[in-house]
């Protein structure tokens, strides 16, 4: 393009072509480049939500396995508990098998006669406000006998080695003038027990599928 | 319910991952009681034997946690009793022991374990003061007894001269009154 030969003209043209010049630069910087980079922003913001979310359900799944393993191991010690440690019933009934294992250690102790009365399972009343998140209770038995110290500390020795989770509730020693070597002892024995009976089925069903598929997996290695 | 006209509703049942039987029950809403929420989750064809990991995981820990407390609190009787039947000086008879692990009910606590142990003995000599005082600090030291009695003691008034009929002078009897560390059972 020629300029014009006149200054004026000339400076007036160069003028004209620099607002030009500006006007499509603005236009091009709010009607694309601004918009574009705005647009950009919002992507990578959504993009890092995105990304977040992916990160945390990758994490979830890693801990699939290791909820299931931690499951797998405390419903085996729930299990187990519940078979070997909580008092089992016969018929909902408590005091014959608490009975038998107290004759069984009795026995063994070298404690002589002696008499076994259920005292039933403790309702506490702040207990029973609760009994939704509650699993357990206690149920008491009260043995009577005459014996020496030496037998009772044996028997509560094997008593309390037995199951980690039964106690002496309660305990009462007296001399005897007429019998020096034998004690009138009146002792009270706790176990915990499921408020809900079902509670057994579930957990003995629970052992044994346990077992099932532990010795399945042993024939298959 | 939000659309009780409605006979049909849809769920999906998305895939956790493509190694993991973990699914996810989308468009059930679970904002009811846990038995229902499991009894729901059974009823749709398939699921007969889904468990619901999660919250499976949180209730069998807080089972066992509750079981557990059984066994971390209680107080092993046999070795308190072994170790009261090795400390008694020869010159202290025991006469009655009286020990109970009662549950009781604490605002702030919860169901708690209290425990109290009381000894009511005969002291015979002119050294009963100093017997009776002897197994009252064993009580308070030795491991055995320590790791579950708080604190041993002989009331005022519960050492005194034996004044049933034909007690020799020199006996005494005597109360030894044991308190328990409290143990929180929930």
């Amino acid at each position: 393009m020629k300029l014009p030969e006149d200054k004026k003209q000339r400076v007036q043209v160069i003028i004209l072509i620099c607002m030009g010049i500006v006007a499509v630069l603005y236009v091009v910087l709010h009607a694309g480049i601004i918009p574009v980079t705005k647009g950009l922003e919002n992507r990578k913001k959504k993009l890092s939500i995105v990304e977040d979310k992916i990160e945390k359900a990758n994490r979830d799944i890693m801990q699939t396995k290791r909820h299931k393993a931690q499951n797998t191991e405390l419903e085996s010690e729930l299990a187990n508990a519940s078979m070997a440690h909580l008092l089992q019933h016969e018929v909902g009934n408590f005091l014959l098998p608490a009975a038998h294992h107290i004759q069984k250690l009795v026995e063994e102790s070298g404690i002589g006669e002696h008499s076994v009365h259920g005292m039933g399972p403790l309702r506490l009343r702040q207990w029973n406000k609760r009994k939704n998140e509650r699993t357990v209770m206690s149920y008491s038995v009260r043995v009577t006998v005459e014996c020496a110290y030496s037998n009772l500390v044996l028997f509560a020795d094997r008593m309390l080695a037995d199951n980690p989770y039964v106690s002496f509730s309660g305990l009462s020693i007296s001399a005897q003038k007429t019998q020096p070597e034998k004690h009138k002892m009146v002792f009270d024995i706790r176990w915990p027990i499921w408020i809900d009976l079902d509670a057994y089925d579930t957990y003995s069903r629970m052992a044994a599928k346990r077992a099932a598929e532990e010795s399945s997996s042993e024939e298959d290695g | 319910m939000r659309f009780p006209d409605r006979e049909k509703h849809q769920i999906f049942l998305e895939p956790e991952g493509v190694d993991v039987d973990e699914t996810y029950v989308n468009g059930y809403s679970m904002s009811l009681p846990r038995d229902v929420q499991e009894e729901l989750v059974h009823a749709l064809p398939g699921l007969e034997d889904a468990i619901m990991l999660r919250k499976t995981v949180a209730r069998n820990q807080a089972v066992w946690d509750e079981i557990e407390r059984w066994r971390t609190t209680r107080t092993d009787v046999a070795l308190l009793l072994a170790a009261l039947q090795r400390e008694v000086p020869a010159s202290v008879q025991l006469v009655e022991l009286t020990f109970s692990d009662d549950l009781a009910f604490d605002e702030e606590k919860g169901v708690v374990r209290r425990l109290n142990l009381t000894i009511n003995g005969l002291a015979d000599g002119f050294k009963a003061k100093d017997a009776v005082e002897r197994l009252t600090r064993r009580l308070q030291a030795l491991p055995e007894f320590t790791n579950s009695i708080e604190s041993a003691s002989v009331p005022p008034g519960a050492f005194a001269a034996d004044r049933s009929p034909g007690a020799p002078k020199s006996r005494r009897v005597f109360r030894i009154e044991c308190t328990f560390y409290e143990s929180p059972l929930e």
